[in-house]
């Protein structure tokens, strides 16, 4: 009798540990989760900013450089061979770097949707999933505003 | 003997007449090739490939003038002063002048002076530049719009 309930005592012991252990267990990979979408959503605040900050550059530089082709366009000054040359080189280079630009135009705000309703859902798995989908977008994007920034660069110093 | 030289009197006229026929067709030619409108005349056709310097031999226009015979034709009409000999007319330098305006008419055909390509070429480029940097400047605006929202955007503490 009483071996069985030494036997009945350690199985309800065996049990309630293993569950509090898998309670324990999956709470800590939510946490985790939870962590990891927090810092990957962190990485697509410092991104949208580091967008902003680019494009804020390309609008500057691009408004400079339409005023200093306004004053040529008025003045009539010569231009070098050199000059046409690099700026030949440039329209091609601006047009490459539009048409990439227009590839990923639209694709963030289609995610919209779905991170809403991941996180309604409290799905971390799936938030997770789309903010790295996000940062791969944004990191394009800041390739190709740095490219543009530094085209825009050669063109003001030629003109 | 009378009768026949009123006939022959009247004949010279005719053709004296025809003459002038001719000459005002091909004042009416010269004013539509400068307006950039003659494309209808055949005569103008055949004034315009003397000027592009194609002289095709069955090119005959509907007085059966040669393209030499217009050549010298438009000569005088550029002269002001109609000549009734349709031989052995040589280019004059205003028929090089016709030859130029005619060939504007036809694009392919360009004016090739070096510094007024060079003008061209220039005025081309920085107004393909400004055009490119309007467009720069509308898709940078849909760039920022395009964009994740504050609410998506998950923090510490935002999600329990």
């Amino acid at each position: 009798m009483m071996k069985k309930l030494i036997l009945f005592l350690l199985l309800f012991i065996m049990i309630i540990s293993s569950t509090s252990y898998a309670q324990e267990r999956a709470d800590r990979e939510g946490r985790q989760k939870r962590t990891a979408a927090f810092s990957t959503a962190t990485i697509v605040t410092e991104n949208r900013t580091t967008i902003k900050t680019l494009a804020d550059e390309v609008r500057v530089k691009t408004n400079l450089s339409k005023q200093r082709i306004k004053v040529l366009l008025e003045r009539k000054d010569e231009l070098s061979t050199e000059q046409l040359k690099i700026l030949k080189n440039s329209i091609v280079l601006i047009k490459e770097t539009q048409e990439a630009m227009k590839t990923t135009m639209g694709q963030i705000n289609a995610y919209n949707n779905d991170i809403l309703a991941a996180r309604q859902a409290k799905d971390f798995d799936t938030l997770l999933i789309l903010y790295r989908q996000i940062i791969k977008i944004q990191n394009i994007r800041i390739n190709q505003l740095t490219r543009y920034n530094q085209i825009l660069d050669t063109l003001l110093n030629t003109l | 003997m009378q009768k026949r030289l009123i006939i022959c009197a009247l004949f010279i006229l005719l053709l004296a007449g025809c003459q002038d026929r001719k000459v005002t067709k091909l004042v009416e030619v010269d004013q539509n090739s400068i307006d950039y409108k003659s494309q209808e005349s055949d005569v103008s056709e055949s004034i315009l490939e003397n000027t592009t310097q194609n002289i095709n031999e069955s090119s005959r226009d509907v007085d059966g003038t040669t393209s030499s015979e217009n050549a010298k034709a438009s000569s005088e009409v550029t002269n002001g002063t109609p000549n009734t000999s349709f031989d052995d007319v040589k280019p004059q330098p205003d028929e090089e002048e016709y030859s130029n305006s005619s060939n504007l008419q036809k694009p392919i055909i360009i004016a090739k002076s070096e510094d007024l390509e060079d003008i061209n070429e220039r005025t081309l480029i920085l107004n393909e530049i400004d055009d490119l940097l309007d467009t720069t400047l509308s898709s940078l605006e849909k760039l920022e719009e395009d964009t994740l929202s504050d609410d998506n955007i998950v923090e510490e503490g935002g999600i329990e």
